[in-house]
């Protein structure tokens, strides 16, 4: 029997936020709920496969910028203040419900909850979630990729010259840093690919990318298969396509598994609910409200009073959900491989954030399909990089300017809302490149301006600031971060150029904007 | 077009039909009912593989329509996911903040186009009164009624169209540091522009030329070409332990493809 490969590949990442300069800053929470919510549920469900040895295989990239915080001693350790605060919440809840036998379980499963997420950063990982991913990856369960170095929307930034290069470099090594080698695959931020962004990939030894359906079915040559076989550009790197069929039933609210009546409905929080003065521990300094990830009730129905969530329900219909979304691969890959000469691969991209954060049964529904799949005949879960080593004569095309954004194109990073950053992304980014370029041996004070003069302008770079820009509960702190740094750049650029390097000044932005111990301004020479 | 249809056998169960599939069929008979008719009538490999790219067609997304492209589910997920990542239930606000504004100009001549989708560019663009003076010096008595135009030139190497249409747009515009959307109405060109003066005779002074973009395709290639290059990808556990082996993994054209039974190497 032909086997189709089934190419689960998650992406986390989130923009670089750390603020030393005060405590408790809410933006913080970002990466405190994701870890909560989404990396360290993820991490359980790679011990449980690795503990039964369940023979699958998973990607994940981990983008370097969100490396950089897993990894910040300070941010580690805000984030177990974070969840100290959560457990006392939980635990509070539990004497507050304690008559309320419905809510009481609930408050329980949260109790117990937190403090298992608790042990299992402060434990079993001692606080640094980057080895348990590489553990993983060193088992052969995972293959860990890596993203742009601050996930810039790198079509919008090819014509400032160095910058696509150094996006990717950087990213590299970040990965050789803590993973070690290079990595075979690159995620490229939003799936954004135009024609000559591979050339960069290929310079520096990746194998892959994956681009949203579009860009395959698009490309030139017409490929042979669709989505679903590779396909290699001129350079050497091969894309792959997203597969649509799989896409409305996980990623939709609507219509996908997400908005089961049965699953935990993500807008009802305690945060927005409860009297304040319970909240007070947990919430920021301002006493403003904050989710907490206490939710109580499940999604039910349009219409009617929410029902209480039931644990035991939903994790039944998860069973159900996961066993119909392996059928449909099993079913979708033998109809494949009965029309092509080689077999399938059915690659499905998903932000990594979904699971847990955005879906609450979404790592169990993960784990459910991984074991599902592991026992479907005709069906493998495996890598990108396994399908090029079995299958290695690939054909030859290019893939189509696109995105996996609103639209499919470019509209969400470029829109009167947020093209104005582009003019000073690009005239920054040409200024510090040919300053760099003046001085290809500076002395050592230079390089650490330089040197931290890129790291601001990497930090500009981050497609989030664009995307969030768009947004009314984002737009302030998301223009200010973007404005911010590129100020400290051309701060950077005005002291080398008069030779006047404040060297306090600078050591207190290499403090505040510490991502990239490593980085050498050299890359962009 | 009923007879193309029977082609496709029917989705398997279970398995949604995507909702650009008339879409991406119809694309399929305009762009080559004919050669599809001529190539899947016939046996052996390439009647084959014409009969599945149609039906690998049916289930792939095709950007075709405008109208169609706002209804990608992929796109409108992506949006509520970004949502959903940076929602802390109350507005993140910015504190503290680096003194002094970004400049509004940076003394440079430029202009830059970006690509926002297959039918609209983003272009931004300063010029600099020095630029500007000098322009209108070289135009004499005719510069003071010349507007600034945007020239926009359509580079694609397709001599149909060429015979076809005007080889650029023209845009006037009324300010030298600013930035416009503009329709290029033709997916998939290689664009650059220029901006200039122009008079009212019809002479156009260029003062700084753009990047060359290639705007994205709304539909497949007409290009048919196959042809294989072959890859070799090392283990995963080389690929860990080494530090970076760029030169070995990148497949040459030089290498023979490893093709198998039944291949050529290059398919028209």
């Amino acid at each position: 029997m032909i086997e189709g490969g089934l190419a689960i590949v998650l992406h986390a990442h989130l923009p670089f936020v750390r603020h030393p300069e005060q405590d408790d800053v809410i933006e913080e929470r970002w990466l405190f709920e994701a870890i909560t919510e989404s990396y360290i549920p993820l991490l359980e469900v790679l011990s449980g496969l690795s503990r039964d040895a369940v023979p699958v295989r998973l990607t994940i990239s981990l983008s370097p910028s969100l490396l950089g915080m897993l990894s910040d001693r300070l941010l580690r350790t805000r984030y177990l203040n974070h969840l100290d605060r959560l457990v006392e919440l939980a635990e509070r809840e539990e004497r507050r419900t304690r008559h309320q036998s419905g809510l009481n379980r609930l408050a329980r499963m949260y109790f117990t909850r937190f403090c298992r997420v608790r042990t299992v950063f402060l434990d079993e990982w001692q606080r640094d979630l980057v080895a348990a991913f590489r553990a993983f990856q060193d088992q052969g369960l995972v293959e860990v990729i890596t993203s742009a170095a601050t996930h810039g929307c790198l079509p919008l930034l090819s014509t400032c010259p160095g910058a696509v290069r150094a996006q990717v470099e950087v990213a590299v090594a970040e990965h050789g840093r803590f993973f070690g080698g290079t990595p075979r695959g690159f995620w490229l931020p939003e799936c954004a690919y135009e024609p000559g962004i591979d050339a960069d990939l290929a310079r520096v030894g990746v194998r892959y990318f994956v681009v949203d359906t579009h860009g395959v079915a698009h490309a030139t040559p017409r490929p042979l298969h669709g989505v679903y076989a590779p396909i290699v550009c001129e350079s050497g790197v091969a894309a792959f396509g997203r597969d649509p069929d799989s896409v409305n039933q996980v990623w939709s609210a609507e219509e996908g598994y997400p908005g089961d009546p049965w699953y935990r409905d993500p807008r009802r929080d305690i945060g927005l609910e409860l009297d304040l003065g319970h909240l007070a521990p947990h919430l920021p300094p301002d006493q403003r409200r904050v989710l907490t990830g206490i939710k109580y009730h499940r999604i039910t129905g349009p219409k009617g009073a929410q029902e209480l969530y039931d644990p035991d329900w939903a994790r039944g219909v998860v069973q159900q959900h996961a066993a119909q979304f392996v059928e449909a691969r099993r079913r979708q890959a033998a109809w494949l491989a009965e029309h092509m000469d080689r077999p399938p691969i059915i690659v499905c991209p998903y932000d990594a954030e979904l699971f847990g954060r955005g879906w609450f049964e979404g790592p169990q529904w993960l784990d459910q399909v991984l074991r599902r799949v592991a026992l479907t005949p005709g069906l493998a879960a495996i890598t990108p990089s396994d399908d090029l080593e079995r299958h290695p004569t690939v054909q030859r095309a290019t893939p189509a300017s696109s995105t996996w954004g609103a639209k499919g194109y470019y509209e969400a990073w470029l829109a009167p809302s947020n093209d104005w950053v582009y003019r000073h992304l690009h005239a920054v980014g040409e200024r510090l490149h040919a300053l760099c370029r003046r001085y290809p041996s500076a002395d050592e004070r230079t390089r650490r301006a330089l040197t931290q003069a890129l790291r601001e302008l990497l930090l500009a770079q981050s497609s989030d600031w664009a995307l969030m820009m768009s947004k009314d509960q984002t737009a302030a702190y998301a223009t200010q971060r973007t404005r911010d740094h590129l100020l400290r750049c051309q701060r950077l650029c005005d002291e080398v150029e008069s030779g006047s390097v404040d060297d306090l000044g600078l050591a207190s932005l290499e403090d505040t904007d510490n991502i990239f111990p490593a980085l050498d301004y050299r890359v962009l020479l | 077009v009923p007879g193309a249809l029977q082609v496709a056998p029917p989705l398997p169960q279970g398995v949604k039909p995507c909702y650009d599939t008339v879409v991406a069929l119809s694309d399929v008979l305009g762009s080559g009912l004919e050669a599809f008719r001529a190539l899947a009538g016939r046996a052996g490999t390439v009647g084959r593989h014409m009969q599945s790219l149609l039906i690998l067609r049916r289930r792939t997304t095709s950007h075709r329509d405008p109208a169609a492209i706002g209804r990608s589910p992929a796109g409108e997920t992506h949006a509520r996911i970004a949502r959903m990542k940076f929602d802390i239930g109350s507005p993140a606000i910015p504190f503290g903040g680096e003194p002094g504004e970004l400049p509004a100009i940076y003394g440079r001549d430029r202009i830059v186009l970006l690509p926002r989708d297959p039918w609209w560019v983003y272009a931004y663009w300063e010029i600099t009164p020095a630029t500007r003076a000098e322009a209108m010096r070289t135009l004499g008595v005719d510069a003071d009624a010349a507007p600034l135009v945007l020239r926009i030139h359509d580079l694609t190497a397709d001599a149909q169209v060429a015979d076809q249409r005007d080889p650029w747009i023209d845009v006037e515009i009324s300010v030298d540091v600013g930035s416009q959307y503009m329709n290029v109405g033709r997916p998939g060109v290689t664009v650059s522009a220029e901006l200039g003066l122009c008079t009212r005779a019809g002479r156009f002074a260029p003062l700084v030329r753009s990047n060359t973009l290639q705007v994205p395709p709304s539909q497949a290639s007409p290009d048919g070409t196959v042809s294989w290059l072959p890859m070799r990808i090392p283990s995963a556990r080389s690929a860990a332990s080494r530090p970076r082996a760029a030169h070995d993994a990148l497949p040459t054209a030089a290498t023979p493809p490893a093709l198998r039974s039944g291949d050529a190497g290059v398919r028209h």
